[in-house]
């Protein structure tokens, strides 16, 4: 009598599942856990003051901006309203960023000068008390007016932040 | 009668425990080398939003960053690292990759500028005159 050999059916060749779900599972969890929101940077070029160089043939146009603190009068008991407060000083024109309606004046001006000339060197001259922050919007002020050409000098004005 | 032998077809197995073998040395790979791209950027420093920026397309491979915390406390790679410091790191990059090297300053935006104006001028000893700010492009 012949013996009768199993015969293997398509369907007995089965994959693990269960393990690589448990696998698959520990991986979503961690991506979802460790995922962080894409955040988009921009970088904001700017010329340094560079010692010598050959004076230019005809002179260039310059607008000149400066970034400084403000500091409050002496007894003046608004100290803390007034820390933050800087301002953009602007062909004489003094202007209070923190107030919206003179940092669009301020960015008005900056697009006009730079539908003028927008080749026009730029000088920014900001105080070393100046918060970093009004620097960088004004850059950001300054890529909206198209002004490409940006120098940042600086004010030689004693530092603060050594006093702490 | 002789017997004839025939090959039986054995079960498919897929090498399930390789494939995993694989996959964890896939994760650990990534992990690590998202760790080292952190330690570029310092957590601790909270950039300015400039939304009228260009966005960020590539990077520089041979780009340096300094960050500059807002207590004025400067960082390279994670490091702390003094002012001397960076004007020799500077010095050798500049040697290395040439004058065109990218400076990449994130400062904090409570920061005073006067502590920027250190790094700045540590950039400007070694001959470069171009830096780039970074901040946030979103709101």
């Amino acid at each position: 009598m012949g013996k009768k050999r199993k015969r293997i059916k398509i369907g007995d060749a089965e994959i693990p599942m269960s393990a690589m779900i448990d696998v698959v599972f520990l991986l979503l969890i961690y991506f979802i856990v460790t995922q962080k929101p894409i955040v988009e940077e921009t970088l904001l070029s700017c010329n340094l003051p560079s010692p010598g160089g050959a004076p230019p043939d005809k002179p260039p146009t310059f607008l000149t901006i400066h970034v400084k603190r403000m500091y409050p009068n002496p007894g003046n008991d608004q100290a803390i309203l007034q820390k933050d407060l800087n301002l953009y000083r602007l062909d004489n024109t003094v202007l209070k960023f923190n107030n919206p309606s003179a940092s669009v004046d301020l960015k008005r001006r900056l697009i006009e000068m730079g539908k003028i000339d927008a080749e026009q060197t730029v000088i920014i001259n900001c105080g070393p008390n100046a918060s970093h922050q009004k620097l960088v919007q004004l850059l950001d002020a300054c890529a909206v007016a198209g002004l490409k050409t940006l120098n940042l000098v600086n004010d030689e004005i004693p530092f603060d932040g050594d006093k702490k | 009668m002789g017997k004839r032998r025939k090959d039986t077809p054995k079960e498919a197995d897929v090498p399930i425990e390789s494939m995993i073998d694989i996959i964890f040395l896939l994760i650990i790979f990534f992990v690590v080398t998202a760790a080292m791209d952190k330690e570029i950027q310092d957590v601790n420093v909270k950039l300015t939003s400039a939304p009228h920026g260009k966005p960020i397309v590539k990077k520089d491979p041979r780009a340096i960053t300094i960050n500059v915390r807002r207590d004025g406390s400067i960082r390279i790679g994670g490091q702390v690292v003094a002012m001397g410091t960076i004007s020799n790191m500077l010095t050798v990059a500049a040697d290395k990759y040439g004058h065109d090297v990218p400076i990449i300053v994130r400062g904090d935006r409570n920061a005073m500028h006067g502590y920027i104006k250190r790094v700045l001028e540590a950039i400007t000893e070694t001959q470069l005159y171009t830096v780039k700010f970074q901040a946030l492009k979103d709101e």
